[in-house]
């Protein structure tokens, strides 16, 4: 039985991503990216409130999320894991972004959003 | 790039970009050798850290975790050509911010979070606001 997040993100898939919320996720990605792409710690990537605003955008903006993904390798998986509730990762590619990333694009795939 | 990089480390005086950007890897595995994981004690489905060590941001954890790959803490960052050394940098509060590796040549280089490497004269030249300062020094025998 699919519960609410499920039936949002197959509407995503299902629909073409607005041009306001490209804009807006573009001007959000370049204040967290720009306040803190020299970081290494992963709950000071998280906390900065334009990752929070983006997290917040909710489904809508995975397709945004995981073609960003694609391009720029940047650290998306606690948005991703947060906005979906799912972890395609295998346990063994923590870490490894470049199967993080591949899991997660597959995921995108296999659920219509890129 | 090298404007950027002068502006978030100000300290920064003599400095050579030695990489391409790479987000595949940061600070801390690039001090550990690794340029295809990203090691952090956070939460394990995102980040990498050797197994057995607490997954803690403290000091401690990162020496662990550097233990597991035969340093141990050393008295400085002077160079010793039979050493090789790392420092670990952290905040007022004791959290790790950034870990640098020593050089052949004494220098230090440093991968800034998902930005490209440096290599830099002084360690102290990526200290300031977001990295803190140098809290350890640890080596190993080459």
């Amino acid at each position: 039985m699919w519960d609410a997040r499920d039936r949002q993100i197959a509407e995503v898939a299902g629909s073409d991503v607005e041009e306001g919320l490209t804009v807006a996720f573009e001007e959000l990605v370049l204040s967290w990216s720009s306040a803190t792409a020299h970081l290494s710690s992963p709950t000071k990537l998280v906390e900065h409130p334009a990752y929070r605003q983006i997290i917040g955008l909710g489904p809508a903006v995975l397709p945004l999320i995981l073609r960003d993904l694609a391009d720029s390798a940047r650290f998306w998986f606690p948005a991703l894991n947060a906005i979906t509730g799912e972890n395609p990762v295998p346990d063994d590619a923590a870490g490894d972004v470049a199967r993080m990333t591949e899991a997660w694009l597959g995921w995108g795939r296999a659920n219509s959003l890129i | 790039m090298r404007e950027l990089i002068q502006r978030l480390f100000p300290q920064l005086e003599a400095f050579e970009i030695t990489s391409p950007r790479d987000g595949r890897y940061n600070c801390i595995a690039w001090a550990a050798g690794d340029t295809t994981r990203w090691w952090w004690p956070g939460e394990p489905q995102f980040s990498f850290w050797p197994a057995g060590v607490r997954r803690e941001e403290s000091i401690g954890s990162f020496i662990e975790a550097f233990a597991t790959l035969g340093f141990e803490p050393s008295d400085s960052g002077n160079h010793h050509a039979a050493f090789e050394k790392v420092a670990i940098f952290a905040s007022r509060d004791d959290v790790p911010t950034h870990m640098a590796r020593q050089l052949p040549d004494g220098s230090w280089t440093s991968k800034l979070g998902g930005l490209e490497d440096i290599a830099h004269v002084d360690v102290t030249g990526v200290a300031g606001s977001d990295y803190g300062a140098v809290v350890v020094f640890l080596h190993r025998r080459k």
